[in-house]
């Protein structure tokens, strides 16, 4: 009877067991949550900090080596970050981190940080899985205006916690600060971290074997043709150059006859990993919405810009049609990097990617940097990606995550990985000390021209690209639907194609909540 | 007497009768994880999407969650009518089962056949090569495809080159993405094909030669017995197939993870759709309407197939 009793418990417990495994990855069942340190009675007892730090809930009091620690978790994903580069620095600044905090000896609990690195293509769905099931993290980022548009309201309003810590935001240019904000509220959601001006890169050994001059490095310089002639660095010497570049498998450029687009093996311009906006932004400032805020619009200067971009890929054929572009030709869509296109608008943030593998040479030897072309009414106008940190406004710690995240924004050996660049201080010296050796496996003894990326801070564009509109994410993927037909699809009428687009994005504004 | 063990034979004595509830209390312990599990992840969600598709649920803002009776539904009839998210997404599952079904069926069908061949050498071998492709990751299957496919330096393209022949742009031209993912999904019958072939072993071979008897030939002895034969298996493929297509996500989301669809929303499933309307509009509650709206979608055919089933699927030793 007795030995019945222990069979049944013994079953019982298994299934239990069983089920709670079934049911996923347990919790420390120690640890309740807390939202001030001296309110909480009970720790968890751990063995290392990246054991239990993943699972912690917010706001969490953990004891590692016999000393509470107050749990701060920083999510990575919305982006830049997760490249494995990116991530075993950020994990090595982590533990930096928490290294200092252990040492600290103001008697303020030391910070425990968590590092969550989740893959952008899955980042917003797990974020916000998170935030709906209470567990928000508490420090978000990098993260730029397009990452953040899901999250309308999810932010903390920094400005107390900025006022409080003594931070100057004065010391940041005014224009930088206006895009931290939310455009609906005005709340200051972070300050400017990260900067990635962008500009024209070009591949100097394919310049030099078509024995071009190479592309003006000085705003209001002239570009020097092939017969010696002198011409305005605009759109269209872009193109004319851009299709002395572009050549087919039997030597033959775009502008000679005979030459075959089907069998291209080099191409003369490339915007690496752009989109609708970001694209016509390199033409002139814009925006899809009036000034009203609700009507739907496409400015001139924008559809410009589409259309050089479609002509260039199906008419001229200096740029890769998508299928071009994702061909091992291209590697697979990073084009720049493959060594098969001459020149290319990028942004700072692709230098993460120049070459197949940072610690190898890459597919090219000597590049540089150019100013970006003037657009027909002569102004020259420089997208422009700025990055911040965030805090979630669920944050029980975001005092503590304020104070990580001043940490982590003095970490300029990070944001040489991210790609970026300081928003204040001695940029170009930034670029020498910590950028460029970044590149001495990659392209060694080639020198870049990094004035030109700071210049070109001075024409980025107002408003942003990323810029606020109504029902941000819906309109987002309806212009990219049509977007992405611009390179796949050839005989378009594009005056139809963006009036059709408008009437769709009207309805998205008028959709708006 | 007679009385008294004719009772003792319908009514077990208390022993067996604790024995019966015991073990029926123990076969229900052991199978409670299985019961937990369905209840919390299966019913439950299912219910709780129900309730959701009656509200406005926000997955970042639950505090303003209210009631909107058929709003969601109401919207949902609108995009069908209008040719919006939903109409264009529905129109693009359909046409996309509408290809990969048959062809799908057929050439499992035809694979089974040629492997239960009697003549065949390294059976086993070619079973093991059609059925790996199914083990391969989805994701990682779709990857190597786009390479594969890539209209400029993919293989099939420089087969089709070096036959004179043009080489579509699969994935990137908004008429060939949807005939891309038919062949994708092709690589991957080999589940279906081992269905059908062990249906096809289970066909006696008495009626075969009945029929060679009766002066039948190979199309006869397809058609009036193999076919009649495995149409139970036949039935269950298209079932599950057409439940399949319905599920229809993650390949399309491997090709476009921005979830617009691209090329030109050719490749906008009803899944992608509405993931995009729970994940990137934050609809969670339209999002359910949506599912239900599947539900409804899948299990209208399968009614169909199994009204329909009585005139075609034979059940050997079953009454008609």
């Amino acid at each position: 009877m007795r030995s019945r009793s222990l069979t049944r418990f013994a079953a019982l417990v298994s299934v239990v067991a069983i089920a709670a495994g079934a049911c996923g990855g347990s919790t420390p069942a120690t640890a309740p949550p807390s939202t001030a340190p001296a309110s909480a009675p009970a720790s968890t007892e751990a063995a290392s900090p990246s054991a239990v730090a993943s699972t912690a809930k917010p706001g969490q009091i953990i004891n590692v080596n016999g000393k509470d620690h107050q749990v701060v978790r920083w999510f990575v994903g919305l982006g830049s970050g997760t490249n494995p580069a990116q991530i075993a620095l950020q994990q090595t600044v982590v533990n930096d981190f928490n290294a200092l905090q252990d040492k600290r000896t103001d008697g303020v609990m030391p910070i425990l940080l968590s590092l969550e690195i989740v893959q952008n293509a899955t980042a917003t769905t797990i974020l916000k899985t998170e935030m709906a099931s209470g567990s928000a993290p508490d420090l978000i980022g990098p993260v730029g205006i397009k990452g953040r548009a899901g999250f309308a309201g999810q932010f903390l309003d920094m400005t107390p916690l900025i006022q409080k810590a003594g931070f100057d935001l004065t010391q940041y240019p005014t224009k930088l600060v206006d895009t931290m904000k939310d455009g609906q509220t005005g709340a200051l959601l972070g300050i400017p971290y990260a900067v990635y001006p962008s500009y024209i890169f070009f591949n100097k050994d394919l310049f030099d074997e078509a024995g071009l001059k190479y592309p003006p490095q000085k705003v209001g310089d002239k570009y020097t043709m092939p017969d010696g002639s002198k011409v305005d660095w605009n759109w269209d010497t872009v193109r004319n150059i851009a299709m002395l570049l572009s050549v087919d498998k039997n030597g033959k450029d775009a502008t000679q006859a005979g030459f075959d687009p089907k069998s291209q093996t080099q191409f003369g311009f490339e915007f690496q990993w752009t989109e609708g906006r970001r694209l016509a932004s390199a033409f002139g400032a814009g925006s899809l919405v009036g000034p009203d805020g609700k009507t739907a619009q496409f400015p001139d200067v924008w559809k410009a810009g589409w259309q050089w971009y479609y002509d260039g890929i199906w008419k001229d054929h200096f740029i890769a049609n998508d299928t071009e572009r994702n061909s091992d030709l291209l590697a697979k869509g990073n084009v720049l990097s493959s060594g098969h296109a001459a020149m290319g608008h990028m942004f700072q943030w692709y230098i993460c990617c120049m070459s197949p593998d940072a610690a190898k040479p890459g597919n090219f030897k000597k590049w540089d940097i150019a100013v970006m072309p003037m657009n027909s009414a002569g102004a020259t106008t420089a997208p422009i990606n700025i990055d911040t940190f965030t805090i979630s406004k669920d944050s029980p710690v975001a005092d503590r995550a304020f104070e990580a995240m001043t940490y982590l924004v003095g970490r300029l050996d990070l944001m040489a990985l991210y790609g970026g660049t300081p928003a204040v201080g001695d940029q170009l010296k930034f670029f020498h000390d910590v950028v460029d050796p970044t590149f001495t496996k990659q392209f060694p003894g080639n020198k870049v021209n990094w004035q030109v990326a700071l210049d070109m801070e001075s024409y980025a564009e107002s408003p942003n690209h990323e810029a606020e509109m109504p029902n941000y994410i819906k309109a987002q993927n309806d212009y990219t639907t049509v977007f992405s037909t611009l390179a796949t699809k050839e005989g378009q009428d594009l005056n139809k194609t963006i009036t059709d687009m408008v009437a769709t994005l009207q309805a998205d504004f008028s959709a708006a909540p | 007497m007679i009385e008294e063990d004719r009772h003792s034979i319908y009514t077990p004595p208390p022993s067996t009768r604790s024995l019966a509830r015991r073990e029926t209390l123990w076969g229900l312990a052991f199978l409670s994880p299985w019961l937990i599990g369905l209840v919390v992840f299966t019913a439950l969600p299912i219910v709780a999407s129900l309730v959701l598709s009656f509200t406005n649920f926000n997955i970042l803002h639950p505090e303003s969650l209210r009631f909107i009776g058929f709003d969601n539904y109401n919207r949902m009839w609108n995009e069908l009518l209008n040719n919006g998210a939903v109409g264009q997404s529905l129109g693009v599952t359909a046409r996309f089962a509408l290809m990969s079904v048959p062809l799908g069926i057929g050439l499992a069908l035809g694979l089974a056949l040629l492997l239960n061949q009697k003549l065949l050498a390294g059976k086993s071998f070619f079973r093991t090569l059609f059925f790996m492709p199914v083990l391969i990751p989805l994701v990682a299957s779709t990857i190597v495809w786009q390479g594969f496919l890539n209209g400029s330096t993919g293989w099939l393209a420089q087969i089709l080159r070096a036959f004179g022949l043009p080489a579509p742009d699969w994935f990137y031209d908004p008429s060939w993405a949807l005939p891309g993912l038919v062949l994708l999904g092709i690589w991957g019958i080999g589940n279906m094909m081992l269905i059908f072939l062990a249906g096809l072993q289970g066909i006696p071979t008495e009626l075969y030669e009945a029929v060679k008897v009766d002066g039948g030939g190979l199309w006869a002895r397809f058609r009036h017995v193999t076919l009649p034969m495995i149409s139970p298996v036949l039935f269950y493929n298209i079932l599950i197939a057409i439940i399949g297509v319905s599920q229809y996500f993650t390949q399309a989301y491997v090709i476009d993870p921005g979830g617009n669809g691209r090329p030109g929303g050719s490749t906008l499933f009803f899944n992608m759709n509405l993931y995009n309307e729970g994940w990137s509009y934050n609809n969670m509650g339209y999002a359910s309407a949506l599912a239900w709206l599947m539900l409804i979608i899948v299990v209208i055919a399968a009614l169909v197939l199994f009204r329909t089933s009585a005139r075609w699927v034979f059940y050997a030793g079953a009454e008609r």
